[in-house]
């Protein structure tokens, strides 16, 4: 994955080297107004609602791009 | 002795883009520019349809174009020869513009001229149908450009893009009649993950459907810059 490999690249041989990049991915999630329920869009195949055909109008999930937390552990002399 | 750090950031990294974007969007208001970001895949044919948009409403509105490009100036120049301001800004590594890079070109074209005496900036963003649509550079709106030659199924694959667009350019369709498509599928993929774009099929090498295209462009203007065009011939 691009952004796993720009990671590691960038932060070998500097003061960052050795830490871990963890991405989560977040499934992509679609609201469906004319059901008004939730569903999974099939990427790449059907991004319509399953069940009544309306065209994907909403994203609930799956747009993210944060950075959730940082880890840092370190030993005490 | 383990000491551990562990912060919750939660920060949502496209938000200081975004920010970015409001100021330029803001610039724009202020000056009565209308700006439109041009997006697609390499090739669609962005800097012909702006070639031609621009020898056809030159004489009707004040024009000035940013164009993104990784390295080269190509494109610029092609578009210097129209006789309009062209703000060139290279991307280096990067496969789109942002809002700080389009903001630097803003600056460049506040020092080099009145920003008030344009009425349209057309952004010609980098070739890529993924990166771009995430980023926006405060355009009032997105027109997408997608080309007969690359196939009925794009809109499926990068559905982000061509949910975010305002306008869909479907281009080159004097070749048509070469391929193994039907440009009724094209719109029903569209259809599938925007279901209220417009979507003007058009040829630059015919002309035709360029006027509903040019069409479209005044009603942008007058709908976001308020005001009458800089030019009435």
């Amino acid at each position: 994955m691009g952004l796993q490999f720009a990671f590691e690249a960038e932060t070998q041989h500097s003061f960052l080297a050795g830490v871990q990049l963890q991405i989560q991915e977040t499934p992509l999630i679609a609201f469906c107004h004319q059901c008004q329920a939730e569903y999974y869009p099939q990427i790449g195949i059907q991004y319509a609602c399953p069940d009544c055909r309306s065209p994907m109008e909403d994203i609930r999930s799956g747009r993210e791009l944060k950075i959730d937390r940082i880890v840092h552990c370190c030993l005490n002399s | 002795m383990h000491q551990t750090f562990d912060t919750a950031i939660g920060m949502n990294l496209l938000h200081a883009n975004q920010e970015g974007a409001n100021h330029n969007r803001a610039h724009f208001n202020t000056w009565g520019i209308t700006c439109l970001n041009l997006m697609s895949s390499p090739g669609a044919g962005k800097t012909a349809v702006l070639e031609k948009t621009i020898q056809s409403l030159h004489s009707h509105m004040t024009i000035a174009v940013i164009e993104g490009d990784m390295t080269t100036e190509l494109d610029a120049d092609r578009i210097r020869q129209h006789g309009v301001p062209v703000i060139a800004i290279n991307t280096g590594r990067s496969c789109h513009l942002d809002s700080k890079m389009v903001a630097g070109g803003l600056h460049r074209l506040e020092q080099d001229h009145d920003p008030t005496g344009f009425d349209l900036v057309l952004v010609e963003n980098v070739g890529n149908l993924v990166c771009p649509a995430e980023f926006a550079v405060g355009e009032h709106a997105k027109v997408g450009l997608l080309s007969v030659t690359e196939g009925e199924d794009k809109p499926l694959k990068y559905p982000i893009m061509f949910l975010a667009v305002d306008c869909l350019l479907i281009t080159k369709i004097d070749l048509i009649p070469y391929l193994d498509i039907h440009l009724s599928h094209i719109i029903a993929n569209v259809r599938q993950v925007n279901p209220n774009v417009p979507i003007l099929p058009i040829s630059v090498k015919t002309g035709e459907g360029l006027d509903d295209w040019y069409t479209w462009v005044k009603q942008a203007v007058h709908q976001f810059s308020n005001r009458p065009f800089t030019r009435h011939s």
